[in-house]
């Protein structure tokens, strides 16, 4: 029976797992959920800012992240669009801009007045020597958005000159550039607060931020934007895909242990086999 | 049951459920939206390079910004690693580049990811939260402190840093599962929801 388990074809391994997948997206269980201190703080720091304040979105992140972060992201310009913040979005990763588009068309800002309520800058090249331009001066790094509209007499940049001047940065990232270089050119020397969206990969490498308070919040993957989907009382697909989430989760987990014990009880089986015939 | 009659969607469905395919084998499908995918993404990098390229340089330039003729030349010098005789030169704005990246990113490295990262060590001792940044810290450090043996207290001290990496690791291969799982079920809500319309 364990050496069957043990040649078991991965396919259908598979197969369970997406039955594990879609059972709980098609009938939600409803399994409790802890909202972490990170996504409660960028939450409160999102509250607490007055109407009108500009908050920048750098949407540093590919395609393949996408569809994790997309939840969070929706949550977050919900909650900053009923605040009456005004977005201004820009990317150093080339798909950025199309996805930042993408993620504003399915949330409250869809009503809003583009120019002045929003706006996205698109994408500009040179990673982190780019973001240092910015910084210093965003509509001469930025002189027409993604649409090509000049940014120069854009309501929404009245007052703005560096990202000194705007009073928080959230980056939606997957990778390099991102985070750390946000921190080191405008985090730390301007003095900007700095929440993220991030994959769950990066939760790990981006945690001695949090602990050293460079970063203040972060909302990782899914399940940060389950979180504040229930901060906001506006609950979506995070929270719908928290529990196939968990129950893969548990899947894998079975997986892992069921291997584990097949592994050592024929590890077992050959030693005594091989002591058998050394006695024999 | 409400199935989408949108192409863009039926076109992002069918993408999905052909790279999906290679779980089960790799197969023509497969390729198809592989080399399709890599088509796409270098064709929109050209387009947004070549956006670029008008905003920053050209349309300026036009403007009457004559400043921006020093990065266009240092920009066009790049292309000349194509032409044998010529292609010393391209080494003049790689150096200027990696100057330039390399000034940036140590400015900032030794403030916020040095200066800070040492500060925020400096924490009481009062919770279980504390100690374990603090010795965490001082056993990864002693682990690649090689001026000395790895004997003694400073051996015990690098084996308990390898313990907290191998935690570390552990942590990180975890995220990036769960990150794994959170793709795969925004796929599985866009077939099951926006292309079969059997979510809500």
């Amino acid at each position: 029976m364990l050496s069957k388990l043990g040649r078991i074809d991965s396919r259908v391994l598979y197969l369970i797992l997406l039955i594990a997948f879609i059972v709980p997206l098609l009938c939600p269980l409803g399994l409790p959920m802890i909202i972490s201190d990170e996504i409660k703080r960028t939450y409160d720091l999102i509250e607490s800012l007055p109407e009108g304040s500009r908050v920048v979105v750098s949407f540093d992140l590919s395609p393949g992240g996408y569809d994790e972060l997309a939840p969070a992201c929706a949550a977050v310009f919900n909650h900053m669009a009923m605040k009456g913040l005004r977005l201004i979005g820009m990317s150093f990763w080339d798909a950025g801009p199309s996805l930042l588009d993408r993620s504003l068309a399915g949330s409250l800002y869809v009503d809003k007045e583009y120019g002045d309520d929003y706006v996205n800058l698109g994408f500009l090249a040179g990673g982190e020597n780019a973001m240092a331009a910015a910084a210093r001066d965003i509509r001469g790094a930025f002189p027409s958005d993604f649409h090509d509209n000049p940014t120069a007499n854009m309501p929404i940049f009245e007052g703005v000159q560096s990202l000194k001047d705007v009073e928080m940065v959230i980056v939606v990232a997957t990778g390099n550039p991102g985070v750390p270089e946000w921190i080191r050119q405008v985090g730390d020397p301007m003095g900007v607060p700095i929440a993220t969206i991030v994959i769950a990969g990066l939760v790990a490498d981006y945690a001695p931020y949090i602990q050293s308070k460079q970063l203040i919040g972060m909302i990782p993957g899914l399940r940060g934007a389950a979180g504040y989907e229930s901060l906001i009382d506006m609950l979506g697909r995070g929270t719908a895909g928290l529990d196939a989430q968990s129950v893969a989760h548990l899947m894998i987990l079975i997986f892992v242990l069921v291997g584990n014990i097949v592994y050592f009880a024929e590890r077992s089986r050959e030693k005594e086999e091989s002591a058998k015939e050394g006695a024999a | 049951m409400n199935m989408s009659t949108s192409v863009s969607v039926w076109l992002a469905a069918l993408v999905t459920i052909g790279l999906i395919s290679f779980v089960f084998k790799e197969n023509f499908y497969y390729r198809i939206v592989e080399s399709l995918y890599v088509g796409v993404s270098a064709g929109h990098a050209i387009v947004l390079g070549w956006g670029n390229i008008r905003n920053l340089a050209i349309r300026p330039l036009g403007e009457g910004n004559v400043a921006v003729i020093i990065p266009i030349i240092l920009g066009l010098m790049l292309f000349t690693r194509y032409f044998e005789k010529w292609h010393r030169v391209s080494r003049i704005p790689t150096g200027f580049l990696m100057g330039l990246g390399a000034g940036l990113s140590m400015r900032g490295i030794v403030g916020s990811q040095i200066i800070e990262q040492i500060k925020a060590c400096y924490v009481s001792l009062n919770s279980i939260n504390n100690i374990l940044i603090v010795v965490g810290t001082f056993a990864v450090l002693s682990y690649f402190f090689f001026t000395v043996e790895h004997d003694g207290f400073v051996g015990k001290s690098a084996t308990l840093g390898r313990w907290f990496m191998m935690l570390c690791f552990g942590a990180a291969y975890g995220s990036t599962v769960t990150g794994r799982i959170s793709l795969f079920v925004g796929r599985l809500q866009f077939l099951l929801g926006d292309w079969l319309g059997i979510l809500q």
